[in-house]
């Protein structure tokens, strides 16, 4: 266990899967935006240097011995989290798209105690990078199904760039997220669970170098892969509100 | 009525089915519970030749003209019943070695962490345990 601080004592969690050519500039940036945040990228099995990269930048490195997707790499972040008792985690790529002035923005929101988990949205803020048309119109959809479920606007249901409180990372780091991609069904998952969450304007850019993970077919099989998450979580309501959570 | 031919090919095919799922099975190379559905599989090409004018009727009474078509209508709901158990065993899987590839990772990171702070001041670690050392053991 790490020793008391009179802080607390914050982290942030970064996916990353081959990203070597992005960690320098983006560590670079956020110990400037965001000074006294731990770090831990958790290497989702890179074939590059992404682990030595992020160690040699000191960061804490959690190095997972296959591929296991983003929602499985976040999910060990959350896991490191709360077995290193951190009161709040911030998650955040690694591929530069999330710009860590945010960070602070995210986690203020949390820090007032209102919400429990804050997403960052780049519809409330700004968006400079363009998205598959398929996507984006399945995006809006989802946007619109969870805020009328939810009774609050939701924008950017997908954003990955999100702070989370000890509750909500208790809540997710054993059960109860995805091994995917987190997304519209998780937040329903969190608001059925009786956690609070809000947006918060925040901006994204486009990725410095390396292939985005949204492309080709994929789009379409995601549309289709979200109306049934959508639909399970509907029908699941009743266990979300007495999920396992850990003590 | 099917061909006499066809029901002799038929009940070889059962046999080998069976023979070789229990063989398999006794090598422990195929589990049980994966094993069950295969049986019965060979059991119906085993015994479905022989009691064929029984398939018959059965396929008739179902409103079957052509009794084969009940052969392979049985075959593709056992195909399927395989596959769809073979689904569920995936899921499974990919959620237990998730778990277990988060806690590797994690131990590792772990580990590594313990080495380097040993390497960089190494300690006196007690030899035991409870914390005690091996020349502090009282001797009763």
């Amino acid at each position: 266990m790490p020793p008391e601080t009179p802080f607390p004592h914050r982290l942030i969690i970064m996916p990353a899967h081959n990203e070597a050519g992005n960690l320098p500039r983006v560590i670079a940036e956020i110990r400037v935006a965001a000074p006294g945040y731990d770090l831990v990228v958790i290497d989702d099995g890179s074939t590059d240097r992404t682990a030595a990269v992020a160690a040699s930048l000191g960061a804490a490195v959690v190095t997972l011995p296959v591929n296991l997707g983003y929602g499985g790499a976040v999910q060990t972040g959350f896991r490191y989290a709360v077995r290193h008792d951190y009161d709040l985690a911030v998650v955040m790529d690694a591929d530069g798209q999330h710009d860590p002035a945010g960070v602070n923005l995210l986690a203020n929101a949390v820090d007032k105690g209102e919400v429990d988990v804050a997403v960052g949205s780049r519809f409330r803020g700004r968006m400079d990078y363009h998205q598959p048309w398929v996507k984006r119109i399945g995006m809006s959809v989802f946007a619109w199904t969870v805020s009328r479920i939810t009774r609050r606007e939701v924008t950017d249901p997908t954003s990955g760039y999100q702070a989370l409180n000890r509750a909500a990372l208790r809540f997710f780091a054993y059960d109860n997220y995805p091994s995917d991609y987190p997304d519209a069904d998780t937040l329903l998952v969190l608001h059925y669970a009786g956690f609070r969450v809000s947006e918060i304007p925040v901006t994204m850019r486009e990725r410095i170098s390396g292939v985005s993970m949204h492309s080709g077919w994929k789009p379409i099989y995601y549309v289709l892969k979200m109306w049934l998450a959508i639909g399970i979580v509907l029908l699941r309501q009743g266990t979300h509100a007495s999920a396992h959570r850990v003590d | 009525m099917i061909d006499p031919r066809s029901r002799l090919l038929l009940f070889l095919m059962g046999l080998a089915v069976l023979i070789l799922v229990i063989n398999l099975v006794r090598k422990r190379q195929l589990q049980e519970r994966y094993a069950l559905l295969w049986l019965l599989a060979g059991l119906v090409l085993t015994l479905a030749p022989l009691f064929s004018n029984v398939l018959d009727r059965i396929a008739y009474a179902l409103g079957i003209d052509y009794p084969p078509a009940l052969l392979l209508l049985l075959a593709i709901i056992g195909l399927m019943l395989i596959i769809f158990q073979l689904s569920l065993a995936i899921s499974h899987n990919s959620d237990q070695l998730k778990v277990l590839s988060q806690e590797l990772g994690l131990l590792r990171q772990q580990l590594d962490k313990l080495q380097r702070e040993q390497v960089a001041q190494p300690e006196h670690l007690p030899d035991n345990e409870d914390g005690t050392d091996a020349d502090q053991i009282p001797y009763v």
